[in-house]
């Protein structure tokens, strides 16, 4: 594709570490921050003079960050789950049947992503308040299953395209209904697409910070984002050495699921893109 | 096989974490305390604060960022048992992040939540009033209760067109303060007064210890702004002139932002420093000078120096003048409480706020957050009247002003335009003359 000339590997090179100094350099610091006493917080030192894990010790045995923490991983994974399936029951009525007003609702699915997420909490704040949702975990569980469906649904249509249509006519003349064949037929072809999806949803949701903090006020179920801006973060001062430390284990549950599932991630969100 | 498997364990874990979180959503217990500084007052509103109210009392909603911080928590408790205690009535706190809470104030009020109470600070105040959801106090407290109880300097800092819709809670100014042991140990017994003797003190500092940032004047962020303000009218300059034009492309302007370029080029002050930083490096001994409210004695001890070692390390001092006999500059700062139009309690609410400015309550806080009291009885307390650090803020306050951009709507975009221009001048993109030139005209488009 490309001549690898002398040129071309200086400017690969020179690219990559520039790229990879945008990227990495952010994420180094903090771990360098995170395992500084807060006495040298300021000091430009990278990797050298004094190192502790007061901080990192002190998160992990912070009850009140672990229970954000759980807090985190409960709506996570919900409306990681959730949008998954919504997204997949959505994108296969787009992709697989035909009915009046299909094109407008697929169209409405994509028109929703315009709007800032800012301007959408006013009215979201509003409906959950009326719902009497306020404060439970449902609250942001809905929020972030709207904010996933588009994307997800969108996905997964052009992954339900790729699948021919007289495999579910096979299974309709084999008596299936269409349930059926979601369950036993669609879905588990398709395993990749919805991974990527609820990676998507999972990451969206861990990440978020202004529904949290606004749909949910009480303590007790505050999720991650808020409980750490909110203990770190005063008025007065911010605690740099601890929030560092409590980044890097927030940053833990995502890696993990992202290294083991990143095989499907990528394979889910370019399968679509090269078949057919 | 493989693949399904992975489906399969996807598949459980995504809906076990479904049922815990829907299981959850109405019985999570308050676990580890966490919850006793911030119980939830939302659901439905009305109903659900008359739920939990305390027998035959009402329960009122106040919100705010204290008493989410480490460093107030507990006395805003205390604040909350007080007022429990003295009316029978409960109260139930809601907070966020102090840059925060302006967004959220707006938020829950359009949203038809229960909001009764709200502490706000000078710079967020004008934002809450001008979107009309505040109650006149005159009306709730009587004309005749603010009058007594307050001074009325402090008074006006919460009154708009004769409305008053700030109860004042905390206020003071953000003047400066210092480090006396290392002042000393560059040679100087007294603090500066004008500027050439403060040019001189930075100068003396540095060359005692280079480790030092002599002066940690804010070059970052709000803060940046805010600091540079009083320095600007310290050199006769203005954001602003009476008439409400944009007077700040002056040649006063340009002389001061020429002396912050000299003070960073000579090291004495630092980029990338605001607020926070300052004091987290006042309090371990990096800082000689630095602008801040009277609370910087609480943040020196919250930040590490011991209760009892802080006098020494941390004085307060009026910011010094250009030329002898001028009056030395100021902003106003403050916390007030305001309540909600929309709130039912107005009254309990009013009570609420009293609890909070009577003198033990107000005393405590003091003494423990560095609080300053407002109220008249408060002030003649001795604990307050022979407080030396507060009676220098105090000193400052007598002269100090509302940030230019106190009243403007968009407060934060001319903040930002200021700290922009400042910065290109100190990084060296633009010469003083043209970053104040440019300061000016973008100014005068946001107007």
């Amino acid at each position: 594709m490309f001549r690898k000339t002398a040129g071309f590997r200086v400017f690969f090179w020179v690219s990559l570490v520039l790229i990879g100094a945008f990227v990495f350099l952010p994420l180094l610091w903090m771990i360098n921050t995170a395992l500084k006493p807060t006495t040298e917080t300021f000091s430009l030192s990278f990797f050298t003079g004094p190192k502790t894990l007061d901080n990192i010790i002190g998160i992990i045995t912070n009850p009140k960050i672990m229970t954000y923490l759980k807090n985190s991983l409960i709506v996570s994974f919900a409306s990681s789950a959730m949008a998954t399936l919504v997204s997949a029951f959505a994108g296969y009525s787009f992709s697989k049947f035909r009915y009046r007003g299909r094109k407008f609702v697929m169209g409405l699915f994509m028109m929703s992503q315009a709007f800032p997420q800012a301007i959408l909490l006013l009215a979201i704040y509003v409906l959950m308040q009326k719902l009497g949702l306020l404060g439970s975990y449902w609250a942001l569980v809905i929020s972030y299953v709207v904010f996933t469906l588009p994307v997800g649904t969108w996905t997964l249509k052009s992954y339900f395209d790729q699948l021919p249509d007289s495999l579910i006519e096979s299974a309709k003349i084999d008596g299936a209904g269409h349930m059926k064949i979601l369950w036993r037929i669609v879905f588990p072809v398709t395993i990749p697409g919805m991974i990527s999806i609820a990676i998507y949803g999972f990451v969206w949701s861990w990440n978020d910070l202004l529904y949290s903090m606004t749909l949910v006020t009480d303590s007790a179920r505050k999720t991650l984002a808020p409980g750490l801006v909110m203990t770190f973060l005063g008025e007065g001062s911010t605690n740099w050495g601890m929030m560092m430390a409590a980044s890097i284990v927030a940053a833990i549950p995502v890696t993990i699921i992202f290294v083991f599932l990143q095989r499907y991630f990528i394979q889910g969100l370019t399968a679509g893109a090269v078949k057919g | 096989m493989k693949k399904r498997l992975v489906a399969v364990t996807m598949a459980a874990a995504m809906s076990a974490a479904l049922l815990a979180g829907c299981g959850s959503s109405g019985t999570q217990t308050q676990e580890n305390g966490a919850a006793e500084t911030s119980a939830q007052a939302s659901g439905n509103g009305e109903e659900a604060a008359g739920e939990t109210a305390a027998s035959g009392g009402e329960n009122i909603v106040w919100a705010g960022w204290s008493g989410e911080e480490e460093a107030s928590r507990d006395i805003f408790q205390r604040m909350m048992q007080t007022y429990r205690d003295e009316t029978g009535n409960d109260v139930t706190w809601v907070g966020w992040t102090w840059a925060d809470t302006a967004q959220q104030l707006l938020i829950r009020s359009q949203g038809g939540e229960q909001l009764d109470i709200a502490q706000v600070d000078i710079g967020i105040f004008n934002t809450v009033q001008q979107a009309g959801l505040l109650a006149d106090l005159n009306e709730v407290l009587g004309e005749d209760y603010m009058k007594e109880t307050f001074q009325q300097s402090t008074l006006d800092v919460g009154n708009v067109d004769g409305k008053q819709y700030g109860f004042p809670w905390s206020m003071a100014s953000i003047s400066m303060v210092y480090n006396p042991e290392i002042l000393a140990e560059a040679g100087w017994e007294e603090v500066p007064t004008t500027l050439e003797e403060f040019e001189q003190c930075l100068a003396d500092i540095k060359a005692m210890d280079p480790e030092i940032i002599p002066y940690a004047v804010s070059t970052k962020d709000d803060t940046c702004a805010g600091d540079f303000m009083p320095w600007l009218w310290t050199f006769g300059g203005s954001l602003y002139g009476e008439d409400g034009s944009v007077t700040v492309d002056s040649p006063e302007a340009v002389e001061c932002v020429k002396w912050y370029q000299d003070m960073l080029g000579k090291g004495y002050i630092a980029m990338d420093v605001g607020r926070g930083d300052a004091r987290q490096l006042f309090a371990q001994g990096k800082v000689a000078f630095y602008d801040d409210a009277v609370l910087a004695k609480g943040q020196a001890v919250s930040n590490g120096v011991a209760p009892e070692d802080v006098v020494n390390v941390c004085q307060a001092m009026l910011r010094p003048v250009k030329n002898e006999g001028d009056t030395p500059q100021s902003t106003m700062w403050g916390h007030m409480l305001v309540i909600f139009n929309s709130s039912e309690h107005k009254e309990a609410a009013a009570e609420l706020a009293k609890t909070l400015v009577s003198d033990d309550v107000a005393l405590e806080y003091f003494e423990e957050n560095g609080m300053p009291p407002v109220t008249n009885s408060a002030a003649e307390l001795d604990e307050v009247k022979n407080d030396p650090y507060l009676s220098t803020f105090s000193a400052s306050t007598a002269t100090a002003r509302l940030e230019e951009t106190a009243r403007m709507t968009n407060a934060s975009e001319i903040k930002s335009i200021i700290t922009e221009e400042l910065q290109y001048a100190l990084l060296g993109q633009k010469t003083a003359e043209e970053a104040v030139a440019e300061m000016g005209s973008r100014m005068n488009s946001a107007q």
